[in-house]
């Protein structure tokens, strides 16, 4: 029986874990947009303070977010020297055609280090206390504007949380394909990276017929118990917006308000 | 049973000469069925794989179109057009639990199907409640799928099913991915939905063991019912059974070799109880 958990979420019952889904997913979008006002020291030292207060609440190990990090190191140092080596004017004390070093375009390198790391810190923040049901339903509410251009909001929905729940399913399947196919003489994560990419076809196939089975059996089942299209339906489910979901909102009102100040400086 | 319903001797499902095939098929899966259901009662389908069974349990609440005959639930006619009222008074349960568990958490999945119905909120948390009060899972509402076993899911997919109050519900299979101990479990708390709720069930098998619940028995062979009776009629037979691949329960295979050893046992059909006081009662006259 698989134990695996989908996305990263970290148990807990911190302040942030507690908060209602849809402030998490707001105030993430509203960091990541407002990120853009910082363009001095002060600007990003009040951004950093801020984060870093936000990870101290959640409760959660440092450590974890350093780690969401690793994966996109490559592409962010891939920026940063971009940044470093492009970034014309200043006063360069080393060129060599049009790649050129000066201390502005170095501090334009460090900035942008530091907005990729920010913005990975904060939307760790919200998957690691979040669960990807809670996501989920965070996304139905905030995607509802959209009933009115008849984007079939609800049945997204539940397309999105089956999925989800099913994911364990779908890797204990795996896990049974693989082993069926070992038995019958396939060897994985051997040889060269074509004689690998050709051992996965045999387990991507069964998966194939057997993810339709799943979904053909659900549906019968769906059906049997009277689902019947998304009209007239109603919410077992409820999200509460509580006092703590405005106050995090006010807080990124007053951080705008604090970059603003800072960054006519 | 100890309850008086007063309609007692009701008729709930009654089916005049049901056929359907299936698409590309040239035998039909079942053909000129007739059979009429008590409510309250307790009703075993047996018969082998590909003998019709889950078809029958298909078209019973509409999953499938019968291609003649009538099909009447609880006096009303099974239409393009009742469809949606006749699944509120038939629920299925059926057999792979991984493979009927819509919600994200136990209680949500039990309140899928009120979810369908359109009840108000404060009513669907009292009735999920209830419902999983009812197979003795209230303690795991908030619990995920996967951290269940199989007999625990079968479990809330019967509180899923009660939770929308049906008359009817049709076990397609439903213990035949269980260990012993989950078969146990889902028959007693079925026992106790027909004592208790009155609720009528047809239970698709071919595990003899569960049939001795029945009222009825109903045995299907290749899309006809060929006999229809009490537990002890049909037992009463076991040749004719086992012709047809259903061996009968243990307790039956060893009062026939001791009829055939010509030992002088009651030849009609005993339970496990009732089998060990007549080897007693046998052993004492020796």
């Amino acid at each position: 029986m698989g134990k695996i958990i989908v996305g990263r979420y970290l148990p807990g019952n911190s302040l942030i874990h507690r908060l209602d889904p849809r402030a998490k997913f707001i105030a993430t979008f509203i960091f990541v947009a407002i990120i853009f006002l910082a363009n001095n020291w002060a600007t990003y030292l009040a951004l950093g303070l801020f984060v870093l207060w936000a990870v101290y609440l959640s409760k959660v190990s440092l450590t974890f977010f350093i780690k969401g990090v690793r994966p996109m190191l490559f592409l962010i140092l891939f920026t940063v020297a971009l940044q470093i080596f492009f970034t014309p004017g200043g006063n360069p004390f080393w060129q060599w055609g049009i790649l050129s070093l000066s201390k502005l375009s170095i501090i334009n390198g460090i900035f942008i280090l530091l907005r990729f790391t920010l913005i990975i810190f904060i939307s760790t923040l919200l998957t690691i206390t979040t669960t990807p049901l809670q996501m989920s339903d965070a996304i139905e509410y905030l995607l509802r504007p959209l009933r009115k251009i008849h984007f079939p909001v609800d049945e997204v929905a539940l397309m999105l949380s089956i999925a989800l729940q099913f994911i364990p399913l779908l890797s204990d399947e795996t896990t049974k394909i693989m082993n069926a196919q070992r038995a019958r003489g396939v060897d994985f994560g051997e040889g060269n990276i074509i004689k690998q990419i050709k051992a996965i076809v045999p387990i991507l196939i069964p998966l194939f017929v057997s993810s339709f089975n799943i979904a053909y059996d659900l549906s019968i089942a769906m059906e049997a118990r009277g689902y019947n299209g998304s009209a007239g339906r109603t919410k077992y489910r409820q999200l509460h917006w509580q006092k703590p979901d405005t106050l995090v909102l006010t807080s990124f009102g007053l951080l705008t308000i604090i970059l603003l100040i800072l960054r006519s400086y | 049973m100890d309850v008086d319903y007063g309609e007692i001797m009701k008729t709930l499902i009654d089916l005049k000469n049901v056929t359907y095939t299936y698409d590309e098929m040239k035998v039909p899966a079942l053909s000129d069925i007739n059979l009429r259901i008590l409510a309250h009662t307790w009703v075993a389908v047996v018969g082998v794989n590909g003998s019709g069974k889950s078809t029958l349990a298909r078209l019973l609440n509409g999953l499938l179109t019968a291609d003649s005959g009538d099909i009447i639930i609880d006096g009303m006619a099974l239409t393009a057009d009742s469809v949606w009222d006749i699944r509120k008074k038939v629920g299925i349960i059926f057999q792979n639990p991984d493979h009927q568990f819509v919600g994200a958490t136990v209680e949500d999945d039990v309140a899928f199907g009120l979810e369908n119905l359109g009840i108000p909120r404060d009513q669907m948390v009292e009735l999920v409640n209830w419902a999983l009060e009812q197979v003795n899972m209230l303690e795991f509402a908030h619990k995920a799928p996967q951290t269940l076993s199989g007999g625990q899911k079968q479990r809330v997919a019967i509180a899923g099913v009660i939770a929308t109050r049906p008359q009817i519900i049709i076990m397609d299979e439903s213990t035949s991915m269980l260990d012993p101990q989950g078969r146990q479990d889902i028959m007693k708390i079925m026992q106790y939905l027909q004592s208790e709720l009155g609720i009528t069930i047809l239970s698709i098998t071919h595990d003899m063991t569960e049939v001795i619940h029945a009222d009825q028995v109903v045995v299907l062979k290749e899309g006809q019912i060929i006999q229809s009776g009490s537990v002890e009629q049909i037992f009463a037979n076991p040749k004719e059974l086992a012709k047809l691949g259903l061996n009968p329960p243990f307790t039956q295979q060893v009062q026939l070799e001791l009829i055939k050893q010509g030992i002088d046992i009651d030849s009609k059909y005993l339970s496990e109880q009732e089998m060990v006081d007549e080897l007693w009662q046998l052993y004492s006259k020796m």
